[in-house]
């Protein structure tokens, strides 16, 4: 995505040209929106197709649209060691950075992993080119969780901002079979698909799974005995509790920042309404009321404000309510259908569904000048759920006619589709930073 | 004039006739008075006794009254005499007068044709001095013209020699001009020759700046009040030799991203002359992210 383009004023001092070799003054302040160009060498001693580590760390990055991936499958030279690497080769091949590393295998199973991010560039001063080098050991099982955290600290190192490549997704996958009723699973995995593991399996509906902050628990609606009720989970034990059961709706909940509170929907009083649910207490506040639908909860980051779609204005807008006043403003007004928002992690911006043309499509609104910008192209997507870093927004997409998901970079430069599962993947729920 | 003769004369001619006039009645008076003297005279002659002495007294009364009548005849004959010589002496009188008049009238008349003679000799003395005035007044005229003129030609004169002093200050001032001319146009040559230069830095440092700027990938989330300074040494051809982080910008990933660029767009834009090339074998790069150009 390309910025307004500015034009320069920097200052161009000459210096007294009588004194010969003065240094001539130049300002630089545009570049240009670029990925960084990165090449990533596979490991030394890796053949394991699964869990390779290079691999790994390509397509990290790669999501993150922040990188461009070099190919160096088909590079001259496969550098394993600092010592091994001619930073002018890699240079020419157009790499800002490089990425080099090995696997040992170590008895009982275990791996030593060692990893050397480089700028392929810029030496310090003592001609060093290192900018991160670490050793690791692991299981065989954790190679993939270690693959991703050494994207973690690539990014981190070349971006200044956190990664979230070892962050997870929650999702509702539906199996469908011709002769059965349809399996519903919550299921939990890798953010970039892999490692899938059911949290609850029923053949009841599942639906809007959250994350709470601690990444520990998720809560999610049921409909088991054919009645909607809000049930957390807890992601390592299993164990569930039924949170909120009221007659008609219960739907949409939403974890506070500190975890404490849940805001949901409730029915309860006619029309579908935001409550908030002390957790600790027990205790249920409507937070709004009148005729319209209120729905899809979540809070600010701060956690003093909730934002929920309204159809109080004649369409679906997304409004804001402080929970100390109860005062309430219309936040969207680009469109005649916006829904489903949450605030990117600094709260400058809003992901959503944005209907455009008939066609719905997840979009990015700046909170200041209310500009919109469409991250998605299928026309499909659905229920928007963005990173802890707002580098990237996943959301539920259609690809030849299936359900499955996707993930945007929020720049718009990168688009991908996830692994396509056995079954429809339904309402992706970005985690917060684990660990 | 002929009205002045003619009323005197009238009045000449209306006195000459009353004093006729007047002269004859009163000779008719002086006879009426002496008839009834003589009758009253005649009267006591009647008395009747006479006596001598008394016819003597008689006699000589008689006589006595002849004489007297005959004195009073005289006498009247005298006056009548003296009132013709008095008559005559009025007509002389008269004729005198109106020869008096007529010698007024003459007079005034000559002294009319005095007056004229003289109201004329006035006017004409006036108009001798009107001519005079006028001549004067012509000369005086003139006298200013001539004034003037000398005036006019003095300023002539003042004006043609300022003007041949201007020009010949303005011909200093020229060649003054001139020399001064000479010497800018020398000065201009050298400043030229530095402008030129300049203008060829400018456009060598334009140069350099878009190639690092072209390579210069802005990192996402950087403060807007953070720089950083590089100093770029510059080999022949542009070759990038070294770069020094000479003041970070405090953040590691705006500093590397910025030495990255420099070191990426080598060789830099740099002129074969190298006079031009050695202010460019050093420069110093202040990096400030503002924004993001196409690319």
């Amino acid at each position: 995505m390309l910025k307004t383009v500015k034009l320069f004023v920097g200052l161009l001092l000459i210096c007294c040209l009588q004194t010969s070799y003065a240094a001539l003054q130049l300002e630089l302040t545009q570049g240009i929106d670029r990925a960084i160009p990165i090449a990533v060498v596979a490991f030394a001693g890796q053949n394991d197709e699964s869990n390779n580590i290079a691999d790994i760390i390509q397509a990290d990055l790669k999501y993150s649209g922040r990188f461009k991936l070099l190919d160096t499958q088909q590079a001259n030279q496969q550098p394993h060691t600092v010592a091994e690497v001619n930073y002018g080769y890699w240079r020419n091949q157009g790499a800002d950075n490089l990425v080099i590393g090995s696997v040992t295998p170590l008895t009982g199973g275990r791996f030593k992993v060692n990893f050397v991010l480089l700028d392929a560039i810029n030496a310090d001063p003592a001609g060093q080119h290192v900018l991160l080098q670490q050793e690791f050991t692991t299981e065989r099982e954790g190679l993939r969780r270690l693959a991703h955290h050494i994207s973690d600290l690539i990014y981190q190192k070349l971006t200044g901002v956190r990664g979230v490549f070892s962050t997870k997704i929650a999702y509702v996958l539906v199996k469908r079979w011709p002769n059965r009723a349809p399996e519903y699973r919550l299921e939990v995995a890798d953010m970039d698909g892999y490692n899938p593991r059911s949290v609850l399996v029923s053949n009841s509906p599942i639906m809007s799974p959250a994350w709470a902050a601690d990444g520990r628990q998720i809560a999610y609606v049921s409909f088991e005995n054919r009645r909607s009720g809000i049930y957390i989970s807890d992601i390592a034990t299993g164990s569930r509790r039924l949170v909120s059961s009221f007659p008609g709706i219960n739907g949409a909940p939403a974890f506070s920042p500190n975890g404490r509170q849940l805001a949901m929907v409730l029915s309860k009083e006619d029309k579908p309404k935001i409550y908030v649910k002390d957790l600790v207490g027990g205790g249920v506040r409507q937070l709004t009321d009148g005729w319209s639908i209120d729905t899809e909860p979540r809070w600010s980051p701060d956690g003093n404000a909730i934002i929920f779609t309204s159809d109080r204005g004649g369409s679906p807008q997304i409004y804001r309510t402080e929970l100390a006043t109860g005062s309430t403003t219309r936040l969207t007004y680009n469109g005649s259908y916006n829904a489903r928002a949450s605030y990117t992690p600094d709260g400058n911006g809003l992901a959503m569904i944005h209907r455009e043309d008939g066609q719905y499509y997840i979009a990015l609104q700046d909170i200041t000048s209310g500009r919109v910008t469409l991250l998605s192209t299928t026309g499909y997507d659905q229920s928007p759920s963005i990173a802890p870093n707002g580098s990237m927004v996943i959301y539920a997409t259609q690809a030849g006619g299936r359900p499955m998901l996707g993930i945007s970079s929020t720049d718009g430069r990168v688009k991908i589709r996830l692994p396509a599962r056995d079954g429809d993947v339904q309402e992706p729920a970005w985690s917060p930073f684990l660990g | 004039m002929q009205q002045t003769y003619k009323r005197p004369f009238i009045f000449s001619i209306v006195l000459h006739v009353l004093i006729i006039v007047l002269f004859i009645t009163q000779l008719n008076f002086t006879g009426r008075v002496s008839a009834p003297a003589a009758v009253a005279n005649t009267q006591p002659i009647k008395a009747v006794a006479v006596n001598s002495s008394k016819v003597a007294a008689q006699v000589a009364k008689l006589k006595a009254e002849q004489q007297a009548k005959e004195q009073a005849e005289l006498k009247r004959q005298q006056q009548l005499a003296e009132q013709a010589a008095a008559a005559k002496r009025q007509r002389e009188l008269e004729q005198q007068r109106v020869a008096q008049l007529k010698a007024e009238a003459t007079k005034l008349r000559l002294q009319q044709a005095a007056q004229a003679k003289a109201e004329a000799q006035k006017l004409a003395k006036i108009k001798a001095q009107q001519v005079a005035e006028q001549k004067r007044l012509s000369d005086l005229a003139k006298q200013q013209q001539a004034v003037k003129q000398k005036q006019q030609q003095e300023a002539e004169l003042a004006l043609q020699q300022k003007q041949l002093a201007e020009q010949q200050r303005k011909a200093a001032e020229e060649d003054n001009l001139l020399q001064q001319q000479l010497a800018a146009e020398q000065q201009q040559l050298d400043h030229d020759k530095l402008q030129a230069q300049q203008a060829a830095l400018a456009k060598y440092g334009d140069m350099i700046r878009n190639a690092i700027q072209q390579q210069w990938i802005v990192p996402e989330n950087m403060a807007k009040d953070i720089a950083c300074r590089l100093l770029i040494q510059v080999g022949p051809g542009g070759v990038v030799l070294d770069v020094k982080l000479v003041q970070s910008s405090g953040n590691p990933i705006l500093d590397r991203s910025a030495m990255a660029a420099v070191r990426k767009a080598s060789p830099l834009p740099v002129p074969t002359d190298e006079s031009l090339f050695n202010e460019l074998r050093e420069i110093n790069l202040l990096v400030r992210p503002e924004g993001i150009t196409g690319g």
